[in-house]
């Protein structure tokens, strides 16, 4: 038995319920889709439609992860945290965004700046992992090439689309992880020595 | 024996592995339902609900059996006593790991 792993098991819980990703990113992609009038996402009901099915998918995944894996609330002290952290996070994504979002550099600073949001948060509510440095990483990266474009391009749909894609993939990611976590019989949280 | 050995003894009710690792799930969050803390533990429904029982017996667990969606949720927490009592267990073993780590190296000299 491992101190730090049940411990772990429980706080982290509810940030690695990555399912909940995969709709999140659904909707920033469909929203990116919107901006440039692509297919059934460009008209207003097509788009609305999306928002509807990602919010039932949403109710799915949180019906699925209470009955799989059961549900936990965090201590008052985690949620005050997590609350800090989520406010001064989107206070530092619009202001970044707002100062540098109309600036005329071919880069994206919505990509940049939604990048670090992740690891911020990441870091401050499970610990980074290889793949949030990983695709965070690489979504950083790729918004600070010079392709994107100059303001009045469409170079923040296209952000939103790899946006969408770099969330759904984390998510995914922390799913497995979380599924590997909670296993049935898994050694390190039931069985064994007793270690602090 | 020396007064070391007085205060070290263990408390037998929260040593056991299954109850110990129960508590100290609990210690770390508010409140953990039924179904996750069997995936924690990898406990069976009955034996779960048996050592539930025994530490809401001694005051250490508070349950609270609800229906979510009509399906009936069992819930617990840690009470007062027993946040008192799983800090002052594992507080106890670490002691106990450093005597041992520091008869072994006297032993080695």
């Amino acid at each position: 038995m491992d101190r730090a792993a049940l411990e772990s098991a429980a706080t982290t819980y509810p940030h690695l319920r990555g399912l909940f990703a995969i709709p999140a990113g659904a909707l920033m992609a469909a929203s990116g889709a919107y901006n440039q009038g692509w297919g059934p996402f460009g008209r207003v009901w097509g788009f609305l439609g999306c928002v509807a099915l990602v919010a039932l998918v949403a109710l799915g995944i949180q019906r699925y992860y209470r009955d799989t894996y059961g549900s936990v609330t965090l201590s008052g002290r985690a949620q005050a945290r997590m609350a800090v952290v989520v406010a001064v996070s989107v206070a530092a994504f619009l202001g970044v965004n707002v100062l540098l979002g109309s600036t005329d550099h071919p880069i994206s600073v919505l990509s940049v700046s939604f990048g670090a949001v992740l690891l911020v948060n990441y870091a401050a509510y499970v610990g980074l992992r290889v793949h949030h440095v990983a695709i965070a990483g690489a979504l950083m990266i790729a918004g600070l090439l010079p392709v994107w474009g100059d303001a009045d391009s469409s170079r923040d749909s296209y952000a939103l689309i790899a946006m969408g894609a770099a969330s759904a993939a984390i998510g995914i990611a922390d799913h497995r992880l979380l599924a590997r976590m909670l296993r049935p019989g898994t050694p390190e949280l039931g069985g064994g020595d007793v270690r602090a | 024996m020396s007064g070391h050995s007085d205060e070290l003894v263990l408390d037998r009710l929260i040593h056991e592995p299954s109850r110990l690792a129960i508590l100290t799930v609990l210690s770390s969050v508010q409140a953990a339902d039924f179904v996750f803390l069997q995936r924690v533990t990898g406990l069976t429904n009955g034996n779960l609900s048996s050592h539930l029982s025994k530490l809401e017996e001694a005051g250490l667990v508070r349950i609270e059996k609800r229906f979510v969606r009509k399906k009936p949720n069992t819930r617990a927490e840690l009470t007062a006593e027993g946040t008192k009592r799983i800090a002052r267990h594992w507080a106890q073993l670490e002691r106990l790991r450093q005597l041992f780590e520091e008869h072994v190296a006297e032993e080695q000299v």
